[in-house]
């Protein structure tokens, strides 16, 4: 029975694993076609970098999902306090409208804004790409922040301001190094988001802005590119370093508690 | 803390207004809003310039342009059997992928919490990894395996080459040279289930790991078969990070449109397509956004009947295992 449980671990990772490495080993062909083999090439590694469309969506995709976390993050932390501050009340109906676009489906949000900026005549391009990007990070944001909020002791930000700290000395010494932990996960979390976000950019992006995403897809919609493997090769390669790297600590100390694993989701 | 401080709650309530609310409140006036251009005639005055007179027989100098007025039309369009039945697939294909995540992912959650593995931490994470790449690559990936001249066919073609027999017995079959793998309904849900299965393990991982051990032990210190031990204890305990589970696929896969046009290749379109169709190609944006509203209501009853089950199945404080 043991042995069956773990071949059958074992499937599931085949499954999940299988196209990745047929990617992978793909992305080194020399031969275009995937009919055959046609020896090892770092051909299509060059005529990636070489390739200004994507490179230039690589860069969009670093610099929304960078500067939207982190405006996102700011506001979420505000807003968490500010909800954190309000009655019971309003408080539980705010929380019901910030939840609100995670309960939506993406194709909802992606229109809801791009309706928003053709109300206003904003026209479509990177500052509408960042704007939504904030918008759907910042509940995410707030989510993870609220918790550590509520395990505050009220009593020493209270304490803070008896000995004569403003509200800002107060903020920063006290409050925010104890809920640091929740907004460093909540701007983990939006980054992750940003990056991997094709349908809202797809309807908030315009003028010839695109990121990574809306690039592949194009791509994809007209046929395969070798150079997209070698483009997945990479990224996969950046994101196994990143997660192993970020776990491997909690992984010596083998926990069996899943609350280790730190899984930004 | 106490001390309340509006000078963040404020502008947070605005933000949230305009971000959230005000574009929701778009779509909703969008929805039950048409453009049409009143009737009107071209006629050329006797001083040989053109003016335009509408049906109430008014006559302006400017050509009368579009204007927004309230029109249910497009519910009734939306109740045309050309789009209840795209809704139709979608809800279908969304519960066969639902389904199949649910078989496939429960057992791996149940394994991983379980004593199999030394390190399930580890194992979580590894299933966890593909989805950090990005969406579109993965489904990319399925693509360049099972186009026409992909990787599978490829394969399958130089087996044929050395295994003379399948090849006859294939051909005498009718299997062309090239199969087709995708742009068929099984090519869309294979790509759900690869890009989703994991949203369906974690709710339920983190839900399974948490059980009392001790329940277990109980329920087989008293007699209890592992079949039943499982329909009564783990099942029932689980059942919140089922829900969760069946959400976070079910969701996505209601209203996707990169799938069903990727692995579909445009040959299965769901709802999700038409939307995006008249936001780019059809240009009906009044449209577009009246089928939004439907699968917005669709999508948010599903989880209004998701949590009616997982309140009513809660199990009670007082467990009766047998």
């Amino acid at each position: 029975m043991r042995k069956l449980r773990k071949a059958y671990i074992g499937l599931i990772m085949a499954f999940l694993y299988a196209p990745i490495a047929l990617l992978i080993l793909y992305s080194f062909n020399a031969s275009k076609s995937r009919a055959q083999w046609g020896g090892f090439t770092l051909r299509w590694y060059r005529e990636l970098f070489a390739d200004e469309a994507i490179m230039a969506a690589l860069g969009t995709t670093l610099s929304v999902g960078l500067l939207s976390a982190l405006i996102a993050t700011v506001l979420g932390t505000a807003g968490a306090i500010a909800l954190f501050q309000m009655k019971r009340r309003p408080r539980g109906i705010m929380m019901a409208v910030i939840k609100l676009p995670m309960l939506n489906s993406e194709v909802v949000t992606g229109v809801s804004l791009m309706l928003l900026y053709a109300m206003v005549h904003i026209q479509l391009g990177y500052a509408t790409l960042l704007l939504s990007h904030v918008a759907f990070c910042v509940p995410y944001v707030v989510l993870s922040v609220m918790p550590k909020l509520r395990q505050l002791d009220p009593n020493i930000a209270e304490a803070a301001q008896d000995l004569g700290a403003t509200p800002l000395q107060g903020f920063l010494r006290v409050i925010l190094p104890d809920i640091l932990p929740g907004v460093f996960s909540g701007f983990i979390m939006a980054l992750t988001m940003s990056i991997d976000d094709f349908v809202v950019s797809f309807f908030t992006t315009g003028s010839g802005v695109s990121n990574l995403s809306i690039t592949v897809y194009t791509m994809a919609k007209r046929g395969i590119s070798p150079k997209i493997n070698a483009l997945s090769t990479l990224i996969f390669a950046c994101v196994f370093v990143l997660l192993v790297g970020i776990n491997l600590q909690d992984l010596r100390k083998d926990s069996k508690r899943v609350e280790k694993v730190r899984i930004p989701y | 803390m106490k001390k309340k401080n509006r000078a963040l709650l404020v502008p947070f309530v605005l933000w949230a207004a305009i971000f959230i609310v005000l574009p929701l409140l778009m779509i909703v006036y969008y929805g039950v809003t048409v453009e049409v251009t009143p009737p009107y005639e071209e006629i050329v005055q006797a001083d040989g310039s053109v003016a335009f007179a509408l049906e109430d027989g008014a006559v302006t100098a400017e050509r009368p342009q579009k204007e927004t007025v309230f029109s249910l039309s497009n519910f009734r369009r939306m109740l045309e059997p050309t789009y209840l039945k795209l809704l139709g697939r979608s809800l279908k294909i969304a519960a066969i992928t639902t389904g199949i995540c649910l078989l496939l992912g429960y057992p791996v959650a149940m394994i991983l919490s379980g004593r199999d593995f030394k390190r399930p931490a580890l194992w979580l994470m590894l299933i966890i990894l593909p989805m950090w790449m990005n969406f579109l690559l993965r489904t990319y990936a399925w693509m360049s395996i099972l186009e026409n001249s992909g990787i599978l066919n490829s394969w399958i073609a130089a087996l044929r080459e050395a295994v003379p027999a399948l090849d006859a017995w294939l051909t005498d079959r009718g299997v062309g040279r090239k199969i087709i793998f995708l742009y068929n309904e099984n090519a869309v849900i294979l790509g759900m289930v690869y890009n989703y299965l994991s949203f369906m393990i974690m709710p339920i991982y983190t839900v399974i790991v948490k059980i009392d051990r001790s329940l277990l032990e109980a329920a087989a210190d008293l007699g209890a078969s592992p079949t039943q031990s499982f329909l009564r204890v783990t099942l029932p305990y689980s059942l919140p990070g089922v829900l969760e589970g069946v959400t976070m696929v079910f969701v996505p896969a209601v209203t996707t449109f990169v799938i069903s046009q990727l692995m579909g290749g445009g040959k299965v379109p769901l709802i999700g397509d038409v939307i995006q169709n008249q936001f780019g190609k059809a240009n009906d944006w009044h449209f577009g956004a009246t089928l939004s509203l439907l699968v917005m209501v669709v999508v948010l009853a599903f989880m209004g009947a998701l949590q009616r089950i997982d309140r009513e199945e809660e199990p009670q404080k007082e467990v009766r295992i047998l």
